[in-house]
């Protein structure tokens, strides 16, 4: 497939993306605009997005709202959008509810970095990622430095049938890099994305060579960030179409049951 | 659609990540696979260390690249150490340079008149445009350099993503300033960028090799914006600013 072509046509691509990594919520700091349902969605026509896994809010904060926030859209756009549910460490609520609340939830969101500074293994988050390891869901994991990725590992260990996407983490820096490729081998249930701000061209080539491509998944952060930057990283890199394909889709389908 | 990157970086860095292309043929590599037809570049031992001599060794190292036109990295000279204005001129036009590209926090230098007069009279009355990314001088120091020099087109590059309410008002006083758009990552961006201010100062840029042409191209590829619009970001507007340089 001529992905390159893709791109500069500008038009709603027509292969399948899912992108596992979106944020549903303004973050003031950020983007000077509504950033709910209806805006993702109109941004996924633009791009061609198939599906996108949405977090609620930027941040962390007051997950009850957000984590509403985010159903409300999930009713509406069922065959667009899926939802994480946001966790705490500061409450031990119960993240059944909200799987009963809409049937768009798919897993679980840890930002503990954001939520005071917490580790991602402090044993207050445990009985979250127990409930994700009893149903097998996705908890998608905010990361960017090696420690991070490190106690990300310890949970996937702790938890083999909860599946951890590891955010950031591949394209940040070398230390982070080396722990989740340390990580990946040592766990199969421990997957990445593709989200980052900013990072040079190459960079998602050299992991993949590292790890292979099965377990990295299309993630672009939008919209904290403009959606169609990663779309253009991944298609117009050096990996091959089988490569490209897994990242965009089916590793996606596969992790998240979609 | 064809593009010209206004920005990029040839020489080996101090540091670079795992797969990170530094070499000229890789980043010639790139630049085709994304079709950008011509770049200009600057050498990062001109940015990082010995300015005149990285500027030579600039010229030298794309001498037999037409794709790569010379940026050469500048400084006040305040003791010598750098071209004064009527030199410069003689050299750049010797040597087919039109841009110069400033750090002033780098190079540990104010940016106000009382130091950097000359050379930005030099660049007013020969209407060379100045780059300089904008960690070099942000917020408040970003407006002070272009009410400082009305007269002078600049450029600021590697820039990010939480930029938007810092710039604007800055782009409103100061027609004078220019946004390259590598790393512009804001969602909507260039859609609101274009709807607020105008297409006519954005600058496609790349800043390889530790930005990415891939992104920066689908940037403005996807862009919800006229494809004349595009056409003045993906080259049109440097093409222009180039062609007013009076050397």
């Amino acid at each position: 497939m001529d992905y390159t072509k893709h791109i500069f046509a500008g038009a709603p691509v027509d292969f399948e993306v899912i992108d596992v990594h979106v944020h549903h919520g303004a973050n003031p700091g950020y983007y000077p605009g509504p950033a709910g349902g209806d805006d993702i969605v109109h941004a996924m026509g633009r791009l061609g997005v198939d599906i996108c896994c949405c977090t609620p809010g930027a941040t962390a904060s007051d997950f009850d709202y957000f984590n509403e926030q985010l159903a409300k859209s999930l009713d509406k756009h069922p065959h667009k959008l899926r939802g994480y549910v946001m966790i705490t460490p500061h409450d031990a609520a119960d993240p059944d509810r909200w799987f009963k609340r809409s049937p768009g939830f798919i897993g679980l969101k840890s930002i503990p970095f954001c939520q005071g500074e917490v580790s991602i293994d402090d044993p207050r988050l445990w009985d979250y990622y127990a409930y994700a390891d009893r149903r097998g869901l996705p908890v998608l994991v905010h990361t960017w430095a090696a420690p991070e990725v490190e106690a990300t590992t310890r949970m996937a260990e702790k938890y083999p049938n909860a599946r951890f996407i590891v955010a950031h983490a591949a394209l940040t820096g070398s230390a982070a890099k080396q722990a989740l490729i340390d990580g990946m081998k040592q766990c199969e249930n421990m997957a990445c994305d593709t989200a980052i701000s900013d990072t040079y061209d190459g960079a998602l080539e050299w992991f993949v060579d590292k790890v292979g491509a099965d377990r990295v998944l299309y993630g672009s952060d939008f919209i904290t960030f403009e959606c169609s930057h990663i779309l253009g990283r991944v298609a117009m890199s050096k990996l091959t179409d089988d490569e490209k394909e897994k990242i965009f889709s089916r590793n996606a389908r596969q992790w998240l049951r979609l | 659609m064809r593009f010209f990157d206004a920005s990029c970086r040839l020489g080996r860095p101090a540091a670079f990540g795992e797969g990170m292309p530094w070499q000229t043929d890789e980043i010639l590599e790139i630049m085709a696979r994304c079709h950008i037809d011509g770049a200009l570049a600057y050498h990062i031992v001109a940015r990082e260390g010995e300015t005149q001599d990285g500027n030579e060794l600039l010229l030298r190292e794309i001498a037999q690249i037409p794709q790569l036109q010379p940026q050469w990295c500048a400084l006040p000279a305040t003791y010598d150490e750098f071209l004064h204005a009527d030199a410069l001129r003689d050299a750049m036009k010797e040597n087919g340079v039109r841009t110069l590209r400033i750090a002033p926090k780098s190079f540990a230098h104010s940016a106000r008149p009382y130091a950097m007069k000359e050379l930005m009279g030099f660049a007013a009355e020969c209407r060379v445009p100045v780059f300089f990314d904008y960690g070099e001088a942000p917020c408040d120091e970003l407006y002070e350099i272009c009410h400082d020099y009305p007269d002078v087109s600049f450029v600021i590059t590697n820039t990010a993503y939480a930029l938007n309410r810092w710039l604007g008002p800055v782009l409103d006083a100061c027609g004078n300033l220019y946004l390259g758009t590598g790393n512009y990552v804001p969602h909507r961006g260039l859609e609101t960028f274009c709807k607020y201010y105008a297409a006519d100062r954005l600058v496609f840029n790349t800043n390889l090799p530790t930005g990415s042409a891939t992104a920066a191209v689908s940037l403005v590829c996807f862009a919800d914006i006229s494809k004349e619009e595009k056409e003045l970001i993906a080259h049109g507007n440097i093409e222009r600013l180039l062609g007013e340089v009076r050397l």
